[in-house]
């Protein structure tokens, strides 16, 4: 890289908030997603707007890629650097600005952790919505950037219906507000569209985000299924009683046995299939959906069904279920991690689907996931020391994909796309769908400099855009 | 245009939709929007014969009014040009259903109200009650994104828009999203189509999100001395661990137009959803918010009859008027509705009602002042834009508008809006003059 930008850069952020060696690099080399790897030529870590922006035209001039990153939490080969160039790592600017709870919001910088935005309202009875299990580390400008869920969208929504406005440092190097804490306003919903584009629009560098009034009580039950299949018709039976849990979580056998010899969160091993079902909201409405809730279950077929006592049970259950995927990541050599959705009638058959893929390609197949939004989470376990058996994991989880857009399904719930699915968005959209989103990038990106690589399919496959690492897939204590 | 060139295309048109859906001449005049009267009324019937409508448009030069109903036909600056009006009333097919997933997809031409009859047996519905919602299609509430009372709960069309089915300015036919409830899939460009007034495509189809309809609604209303007392509740009612449906405040005129009778200067009419249980027990925390705030209770017979009402309160009536929509803050509510007293005489203000929770004012203007718009709307926005609060003519007599702008100032935003516009509509098909900043 020319050793004028990296002057320029170090002028711009600071001399200690740059990094060019190689073995400081390599830590940014990948996201969680630990199978493509590209380390950025020079990371730079900002302190203001002003320092992003300064990077960015600095960046635009030199003709160098630009990826933004936020905890590095993601999952898709999002926050990596394919084709090299920058970083902006927006750790840095981690102040929450403004918090308005009589207008319930808060304007905070895009490094401010998901959690610690929670931790600094909850007192006062908010919280921020958007609950990525990787919520304790991920950051609120990745939530935003990736469009991010978690298990309580269910009756929340994702990132996008949480984020009210946005201040944005494009690829053309101006720096704009879209939106604000006042939501009815002229003009294009360019929040919208830039909430879930992945760092290809722009750095954002501010980001405004709705905060919600907690509920006044909450109830997290436990229910044991014979079968995944069973549990998956009990969901569709909830919500089409007019339910919406905050969260309708399903686990089956070997996560819950993975969960068991780890965390100990007390699910049934015996179990087959677990649903975890939180229900939020006025006393009276919260006990009345309990009951109802109880009887469908009993309907459909539970086992078992019992509810947390205490608060200390309950984080107890959810400990469990968001750290299923690391728990699962102890006992099993390797896995391979899918992200789709279909609709949530569909479940029963889409998961008999993934059994049956599963056993064609003589692999293990674990679920956890959520099930009220028909989000699955396949993970598919083998052992690299097996030749051939990485690759059998693979097309067991594109098969599963396949599975899931043929019922009515999408290529990612809220994972994202990156490097990852780039190529799998021809499954569901044709050369004109996309070439209206690129429409969109030229308005903000027009060099594509931005994340260069990420979200738009190259039409060269996955390998030829990325250097494929080793390694594990998924690494041990991600989050999904 | 010479009269050949114009036969020629009509007859293109025809052939297309067949002659009896092509109108002209004289028969066309009550197809006016904003005084300027288009060539053609055209009303395809299939999503194909929209493309091929725009495919001609584009390559012709023609500019197009999407509508459905017309029922906001009125939003939105004067076309600075207009060849067809496009209705897309006959795409009204609601394509699909499935009550356990809580989506239904639909054409853009089916009424809110046709749509809720149909949900209704399975007690589901999409719960958007902007003024005069049942008439309105789904198509038109995704160009105007129109919010109503129930905003306070389940959001406006942005919310329940899950995907949707575009034909682009030059006749491609695109999709985005798609029909189940988490998608992170490319660009989220459906929202790019909310609000947007049919400048970046023609949406002919959209999947939605569902509700259930809630066991039992109840309506709690209450009269208070003063609107800054009725936000107070209000302000209350939002902050309490209460699930509100709606959280809609009325001035005196607006609640004595309604016909519940009290000697209020304001009121606050709050809905719960829930089980029995739980609208007794948060309605029971409403009324005591509402009454140590200083309201009086008035009794609501009939809710369900009374809501849309309120919100066709501040609908135009008469030509002579004009509505406003203001964006502020929920705690600035009752400084907006000073800011409208304070810009024009506050007698021209004939009603107004707010939904708190996402401070929206619904303003109608008449009298005198409606004509004078041009003069003290600046000074309307300038009070507002002391608390960062903006104001929309949603309508006003055709001859006052050309002498304002609409929508206001949208900041640096509009740049890239304008490249929006430029990259999805070069040629400027498609409601041409309409829309912020002349897009």
């Amino acid at each position: 890289m020319d050793r004028r930008l990296i002057d320029a850069l170090s002028d711009i952020v600071g001399r200690d908030a740059l990094f060019t060696a190689p073995d400081q690099c390599l830590v940014y080399e990948c996201d969680m997603l630990v199978y493509y790897k590209g380390a950025p030529d020079v990371v730079v870590l900002p302190a203001s707007t002003a320092e992003v922006a300064a990077v960015v035209r600095a960046c635009l001039d030199a003709g160098v890629p630009i990826v933004p990153r936020g905890s590095g939490t993601g999952l898709i080969g999002g926050a990596m650097a394919p084709r090299g160039g920058v970083m902006i790592g927006v750790n840095r600017m981690d102040r929450i600005l403004e918090v308005d709870l009589a207008n319930r919001y808060a304007v905070v910088e895009p490094g401010v952790i998901n959690l610690g935005l929670t931790r600094a309202v909850e007192g006062r009875g908010y919280f921020f919505a958007p609950d990525p299990s990787s919520q304790m580390v991920s950051s609120i400008g990745g939530n935003a950037a990736t469009n991010a869920g978690g298990p309580h969208a269910l009756k929340y929504g994702s990132a996008v219906h949480h984020v009210l406005g946005l201040e944005v440092v494009t690829g053309r190097g101006e720096t704009l507000s879209f939106g604000g804490p006042i939501q009815e306003r002229p003009g294009y919903d360019l929040t919208g569209v830039m909430v879930g584009s992945e760092g290809t629009l722009g750095v954002i560098t501010k980001v405004v985000v709705r905060l919600t009034r907690a509920g006044e009580a909450v109830k997290t039950a436990l229910a044991t299924f014979a079968s995944i299949e069973i549990a998956s018709a009990a969901v569709s039976a909830i919500i089409a009683d007019g339910i919406i849990p905050a969260a309708l979580e399903a686990l089956d056998e070997p996560v819950i046995r993975a969960v068991e010899a780890g965390i100990k969160a007390g699910y049934p091993v015996d179990a087959k299939a677990v649903l975890l079902i939180e229900l939020d909201g006025p006393a009276a409405e919260v006990e009345v959906q309990a009951q109802t809730v109880a009887r469908i279950c009993r309907e459909q077929g539970a086992l078992t069904m019992r509810v947390a006592r205490d608060d200390a049970e309950r984080a107890l259950l959810w400990k469990g279920r968001k750290e299923a995927a690391g728990a699962f990541g102890r006992i099993t050599h390797n896995y391979v991690l899918q992200d789709a959705v279909v609709p949530r009638s569909r479940l029963p058959e889409i998961m008999a689907e993934v059994q049956a893929i599963a056993r064609r390609h003589g692999l293990l197949v674990a679920n956890v996931f959520h099930a009220g939004d028909g989000n699955l989470h396949p993970m598919i376990a083998y052992d690299e020391r097996i030749p051939g058996q990485f690759e059998s994991a693979l097309q067991a989880s594109e098969a599963m994909l396949d599975a899931c857009i043929a019922a009515g399904g999408t290529v990612t719930g809220e994972h994202g796309v990156g490097l990852d699915k780039a190529e799998k968005l021809v499954l569901l959209f044709t050369p004109e769908d996309l070439a209206a989103m690129a429409a969109v990038r030229r308005v903000f990106d027009p060099k594509g400099l931005m994340n260069p690589g990420k979200v738009f399919p190259t039409g060269k496959g996955c390998a030829g855009a990325a250097q494929p690492g080793v390694g594990k897939p998924v690494p041990e204590g991600m989050w999904v | 245009m010479t009269p050949a060139v114009e036969r020629a295309l009509g007859d293109a048109l025809a052939a297309i939709v067949g002659v009896r859906e092509v109108r002209t001449g004289e028969g066309v005049r009550a197809f006016a929007v904003d005084g300027r009267v288009p060539r053609w009324v055209v009303s395809p019937r299939s999503v194909e014969e929209v493309s091929r409508c725009l495919t001609l448009a584009h390559a012709e030069g023609l500019a197009v009014a999407p509508t459905g109903h017309g029922t906001r036909l009125g939003w939105g600056g004067p076309p600075s040009r207009l060849d067809i009006r496009l209705s897309l009333a006959r795409l009204d097919r609601i394509l699909a259903h499935e009550p356990a997933d809580l989506t239904a997809s639909v054409e853009a031409g089916v009424a809110v109200g046709r749509l809720n009859t149909a949900l209704a047996p399975h007690r589901q519905c999409l719960p958007l009650d902007p003024a005069r919602a049942r008439g309105s299609t789904v198509g038109g509430l995704i160009a105007t994104a129109a919010s109503g009372p129930y905003r306070a709960r389940y959001g406006t069309m942005r919310e329940v828009l899950l995907g949707v089915t575009v034909v682009q300015a030059d006749g491609t036919v695109t999709k985005s999203g798609g029909r189940v409830v988490k998608n992170v899939t490319g660009y989220d460009l459906p929202k790019l189509h909310v609000g947007a007034l049919g400048t970046l495509g023609v949406v002919v189809g959209a999947h939605l999100r569902l509700h259930p309809v809630p066991p039992v609604e109840a309506t709690w209303l209450f009269g208070f001395r003063s609107a800054d007392a009725a936000l107070d509740a209000g302000l209350q009612v939002l902050d309490a661990p209460l699930v509100p449906s709606r959280v809609q405040l009325l001035d005196g005129r607006a609640l004595a137009g309604l016909g519940p009778r009290g000697p209020a200067d304001a009121a606050l009419a709050v809905t719960i959803g829930s089980v029995p249980e739980a609208v007794r027990a948060q309605g029971g925390r409403v009324e005591e918010v509402c009454r140590r705030s200083g309201g009086d209770p008035i009794p609501l017979p009939d809710p369900e009859g009374w809501w849309p009402g309120v919100s066709d309160a501040t609908w135009p009536g008469e030509a002579a008027s004009v509505a406003l929509r203001i964006g502020s803050r929920a705690t600035d509510v009752v400084k907006a509705l000073r800011a409208v007293e304070a810009a024009c005489d506050p007698s021209a203000l004939v009603r107004l009602t707010a939904e708190v929770a996402n401070g929206v004012l619904h303003v109608l203007i008449g009298g005198a002042a409606a004509l004078e718009a041009p003069t003290w709307l600046p000074r309307l926005r300038s009070g507002l834009a002391a608390l960062g609060a903006s104001a929309v003519v949603e309508h006003a007599p055709a001859e006052i508008k050309a002498a304002l702008d609409v929508w206001g100032d949208v900041g640096p935003a509009l740049g890239p809006m304008r490249a929006l516009k430029a990259e999805l509509d070069p040629r400027g098909v498609l409601n041409p003059g309409r829309f912020v900043g002349g897009i």
